[in-house]
């Protein structure tokens, strides 16, 4: 037979809930929106397993590294990923195919802000585009198997 | 009474920490089609129309700077200025007149050439074009690959007939209007290594005189201006050295200075080389010699104006080490310099008498 609760013990039960709701969530805030706000100096693409960085955007130096190319050419023949300085992105195929073909995921980034975004690519739920522009919160994209990572140090400039 | 007391501590409080809150903004701006070069300039301030005001002011300065001292191409037909170093460099044995920001910043050249003994040298661009002819040209370039011996041999052979001349060109100052001419078909004016830094300085002057006290300009990968750091409390801008030979993803920079209200210029071999018996042959070229000298990997330069930085640490880049550091202990307390080189044997040398440089 079950003991019935007094009206003291709900009330610090809902207490308890109540504070533990509010801790839980200031750590998902903490983490979410502080613990990744340091000021990124660069932000590595890889592709796949890899630790090796396809491509690496410096905030620092302004400037995009192609670290390696994918093997594969777009239709207009260039070779995956392909750096777009102008519109400020990246395009490289991902691992999530339609018909058989491979879908390609598009980044775009910006030095003033130091952010990355994913903007475009093909996946069941649109997990990594729904996320927003990011400035140290890590992208992934599955099943594409595309990954954005972000590091920080202390550096303002290199000359 | 003692809640009244609260409310009213409670309400002092709250508007002392508003007073606080700063409404200061940090604002950016980035130019592409200056020098070939990327330009970016950040300041922090209160004032947004202040802050597009200024940027329109560098920009017409890195603008002017630009369109004068471009040796590529000549002035657009609707130029509003009177001759470039391009169009100069087509004379020989002709007065042209000039505008007042070109002859300044020649005089300016020909004063740092003669602080330096000759190894900043604007007039040596014939000499310049044939390294860079070597390194860097689209078809017949070695761009970090070895340089043929035959093809070094003709090198030496056509800088053979190159001279170095004493007295290049003369700069005149008559009526208010002035005037070049070139002296000896040998000479070709190159202000490659000084332009970028001399329109940061003015940069930086436009920023100063209208009391901005955070700011930042860079030129490139080589010459920055720096004010204070609003992102900091300590005001420091941590800048980073790059490493002229690193090998990997982990060893980009070789170490850090921690600096504030002054200019920082690196002079470097390690962007544009080619290889001639393992030794690098890059863009810099001794007066002197008329070679790549290989001395030092990069040479940074910590002072106050960003274009006597970028013509001295170019200068300093050819003098052998015993010469760089008789001419460095003369001029350091004059122009207030410090001085971090990367010798060609990996060592470190520093010369520094404020800044602390942490090393790797």
């Amino acid at each position: 037979m079950m003991e019935k609760r007094s009206p003291t013990q709900k009330k610090r039960d809902i207490i308890l809930v109540t504070m533990l709701f509010i801790i839980m969530g200031g750590l998902f805030l903490f983490f979410r929106f502080f613990a990744f706000q340091t000021d990124a100096s660069r932000a590595h693409v890889y592709y796949g397993s890899s630790n090796e960085p396809i491509v690496t955007i410096d905030f620092v130096n302004y400037r995009v590294l192609r670290n390696y190319d994918q093997g594969f050419e777009s239709d207009q023949g260039d070779p995956y990923p392909i750096i777009d300085e102008v519109n400020r992105t990246i395009t490289l195929l991902g691992d999530y195919q339609v018909n058989g073909v491979r879908q390609i995921v598009v980044i775009s980034y910006n030095f003033d802000r130091k952010s990355v975004q994913v903007i475009e690519e093909t996946s069941p739920n649109n997990i990594c585009s729904r996320e927003g522009e990011s400035t140290g919160w890590p992208l992934i994209c599955l099943p594409n198997r595309v990954r954005i990572e972000f590091e920080a140090t202390d550096e303002d400039f290199t000359v | 009474m003692k809640k009244i007391t609260y409310v009213i501590l409670l309400i002092i409080s709250i508007l002392a920490l508003s007073a606080c809150e700063s409404k200061a903004e940090v604002y950016s701006i980035n130019f592409f089609d200056y020098m070939d070069t990327f330009i970016n300039v950040q300041i922090y301030t209160d004032d947004e129309d202040l802050a597009k005001d200024l940027f329109d002011d560098i920009e017409k300065v890195y603008a002017l700077y630009h369109d004068l001292t471009t040796g590529y191409e000549p002035l657009k037909e609707d130029s509003p200025y009177l001759a470039n170093i391009y169009s100069i460099n087509q004379t020989l044995n002709e007065r042209i007149e000039i505008d007042e920001p070109l002859y300044n910043i020649l005089i300016d050249a020909e004063e740092i050439k003669a602080l330096t003994n000759g190894y900043f040298d604007v007039s040596v661009g014939k000499i310049v074009d044939v390294w860079k002819n070597v390194i860097l040209d689209e078809n017949d370039g070695f761009l970090f690959e070895e340089i043929p011996q035959d093809t070094y041999d003709q090198v030496i052979l056509a800088l053979a007939e190159i001279d170095i001349v004493l007295n290049p060109f003369t700069l005149e100052n008559e009526d208010g209007k002035f005037y070049i001419t070139i002296n000896h078909e040998d000479v070709k004016i190159d202000l490659g290594a000084f332009s970028k830094g001399y329109a940061t300085e003015r940069a930086h002057e436009i920023l100063k005189e209208a009391g901005i006290r955070h700011y930042s300009v860079t030129a490139g990968s080589s010459s920055i201006s720096l004010g204070e750091n609003a992102g900091r409390e300590t005001g420091l801008y941590h800048v980073s050295l790059a490493n002229p030979v690193r090998k990997g993803l982990d060893d980009r920079s070789y170490g850090m200075i921690k600096v504030q209200n002054l200019s920082v210029t690196t002079s470097g071999n390690y962007e544009q080389y080619a290889l001639y018996n393992d030794l690098r042959y890059h863009h810099i070229i001794s007066p002197i010699t008329k070679l790549p000298m290989q001395y030092y990997h990069t040479v940074t330069i910590l002072g106050s104006d960003a274009g006597f930085l970028d013509a001295v640490s170019t200068a300093l880049f050819s003098m052998e080490p015993e010469v760089f550091d008789a001419w460095f202990d003369t001029h350091k307390d004059a122009y207030q310099l410090e001085i971090i080189r990367f010798n060609y044997d990996e060592t470190v040398s520093t010369f520094l008498s404020q800044t602390i440089f942490e090393e790797n």
